[in-house]
């Protein structure tokens, strides 16, 4: 999956940031290039309620610490997703208890789609509950790391600067996350077969 | 989205744990964009946020997806658009046959029907006299507007008026533009060259796509000739099925409802004419206007501007699209969008319907109940000025 799907021309993120400084209208290169990648992610993490205000505070705090932006770094998609999970910051709350409540619902009655997507979907719902449970448990620190991976499919290193923490830290905090969606995971078994396999 | 097979068994699972907590769509909506744009713009003055928008006119949020310019977008579902918009600040001219009656501003023995205000319509627009423009000049159009939006904790208001100001090209190949009171500033595309941005408010950064030139007060493509403008609007070429979505108070779940094809001849009128502000092609929209099945005469009715008005209205999928006309002149006021009783009936589809999706209406909480205004505008003024910008 790749973030930047409309690009029209090879300017790079921060050779438009820099035009940016000058022309504020250059921005709206960076918004068309990261809106869609960065409100999925915020839509997943706090729901359609919430996501165009995080998503709009994120790229006008972009815009505004534009001229402290590291013009070494060609994509500025680690950068958005930092300043974006501070925004999400503030709906911590909201977040654990939406998480909360879809530990608490019931699996959806109907599923719809192509039959190998529904039987996938059949698996994971048997660990929907405890996995809702698991992030809500998990640190404020720890779930950033696990879900800037999972959902907004970042490398460590790119984790490790969207968050400005060492590498190292992004490791041990993935792999506590990790355990604890293990335990929470507890007797089900998501994949069936898949501890023979191992 | 297949599973990641590279990421460990946790990380898989999270990641399809998160795939139903998607949007459902593939873009934001579209309206975010010109918040944080606008928000950009403005940033060295106040640098605030323009809050979410959440009840738009059928049209808008998808103006960047079907290419319209602005002030369409606004006036994408507007019903029936007829009368002159000239002079109609003030003193208009009376029109030259048919008396009817002795009005007065409220509960008039007006004409008989829909069809009366209309042919009333038709003569005042026609005995307008038609300026000379040049190709490269502009049609400037002062309006009013008003619109219902929605705050962060979920109450809708109804905000404005706003003073609009919008340059549409005379010829339809020259970028326009829209101005209002809040700052906000929207360049409209021209077609040049047979080509034109795709989206109404970045066109520097999105592709270009076919077009064609659509003149501000040239009539190449509208016909003048009533006959022939009603065929025009009921373009037999289309054979597709349109849809508006809809998202019901209190429901999260949306709606596609069938557009009926008189509905689609309507808002392609009301499109066509906030482009085209010739008298003649005014006067032949407003005796079309009266062919077109389920229009409806409304006493009462008041404009973005307060004045006071007589309304031709057709009314569809849960809103009252009114023409507003003054009541005394029969010249062309405004246009208002009114929330009107709407049941879904018959089967909901929440994925992509088998058509064409023409509008787009979310309703917020506390707002849709029927009498509740979705958007007004009123014609304040129309000149021809030399440039985009330009007062005159």
């Amino acid at each position: 999956m790749n973030a930047v799907s409309t690009e029209t021309h090879a300017d790079t993120d921060a050779a438009i940031i820099q035009a940016s400084l000058g022309d504020p209208d250059r921005f709206a290169v960076i918004y068309d290039r990261y809106a869609a990648t960065l409100y999925r992610y915020a839509h997943q993490r706090v729901g359609a309620e919430s996501a165009d205000d995080v998503v709009a505070e994120a790229f006008l705090a972009a815009f505004r610490g534009r001229g402290q932006y590291d013009l070494s770094r060609p994509d500025a998609r680690p950068w958005l997703f930092g300043i974006l999970t501070r925004k999400l910051a503030s709906h911590h709350r909201k977040e654990k208890a939406r998480y909360r409540a879809m530990a608490r619902a019931a699996p959806d009655g109907v599923l719809d789609g192509p039959a190998d997507e529904v039987a996938t979907r059949v698996i994971a719902d048997a660990a929907r509950r405890p996995l809702a449970a698991a992030l809500a448990g998990l640190s404020r620190g720890d779930r950033d790391v696990l879900l800037l991976v999972a959902w907004g499919q970042l490398s460590y290193d790119e984790v490790a600067a969207a968050l400005k923490i060492p590498p190292g830290t992004v490791g041990s905090r993935l792999n506590r996350a990790r355990r604890k969606v293990r335990e929470a995971l507890g007797g089900v078994d998501p994949f069936g077969t898949s501890e023979e396999e191992r | 989205m297949t599973p990641n097979p590279t990421l460990p068994d946790e990380l898989r699972l999270i990641e399809e744990f998160g795939e139903p907590l998607k949007p459902t769509g593939a873009h934001p909506p579209a309206d975010l964009r010109h918040r944080v744009m606008h928000a950009v713009r403005r940033d060295r003055s106040r640098g605030r946020l323009l809050p979410r928008t959440a009840t738009w006119p059928a049209g808008a949020r998808l103006a960047w997806r079907i290419g319209a310019p602005a002030a369409v977008a606004a006036t994408i579902a507007a019903g029936l658009i007829a009368g002159n918009t000239a002079n109609v600040a003030g003193n208009a001219p009376a029109p030259p046959t048919a008396e009817p009656g002795t009005p007065t501003p409220t509960g008039t023995p007006a004409p008989a029907g829909a069809s009366g205000v209309l042919q009333l319509a038709a003569q005042h627009a026609e005995a307008t006299p038609t300026a000379d423009a040049r190709g490269n000049q502009f049609v400037y159009v002062e309006s009013m507007e008003v619109r219902s939006k929605t705050t962060k904790d979920g109450k809708t208001r109804v905000e404005g008026p706003v003073r609009v100001r919008t340059w549409l090209s005379v010829d339809g190949t020259r970028d326009g533009l829209v101005t209002d009171d809040t700052g906000a500033r929207t360049k409209l595309s021209g077609c040049r060259d047979g080509l034109r941005a795709e989206t109404i408010d970045r066109p520097d950064t999105t592709p270009k796509v076919p077009c064609t030139p659509e003149p501000a007060y040239q009539h190449t493509e509208v016909p003048t000739d009533p006959e022939k403008l009603l065929a025009y609007l009921y373009d037999p070429r289309d054979t597709r099925d349109h849809y508006a979505w809809i998202l019901e108070p209190g429901s999260r779940k949306g709606h596609y409802v069938k557009i009926s094809e008189h509905q689609r001849a309507s808002m392609k009128r009301g499109k066509r004419l906030w482009q085209t502000h010739s008298p003649a092609v005014h006067g032949a929209a407003s005796r079309a206007a009266a062919r077109i099945p389920g229009v409806e005469l409304r006493r009462g009715v008041t404009d973005a501007a307060g004045r006071a008005g007589v309304a031709v209205t057709r009314t569809d999928a849960g809103v009252r699209e009114e023409l507003v006309f003054d009541p005394r002149t029969y010249a062309f006021l405004g246009h208002n969008s009114i929330v009107a009783e709407f049941r879904v009936t018959g089967p909901e589809h929440t994925g992509q319907p088998p058509g064409v999706v023409d509008s787009i209406r979310i309703q917020a909480k506390g707002s849709g109940k029927p009498g509740d205004v979705v958007q007004k505008w009123a014609i304040l003024r129309t000149a021809i000025v030399d440039r985009a910008g330009q007062r005159p």
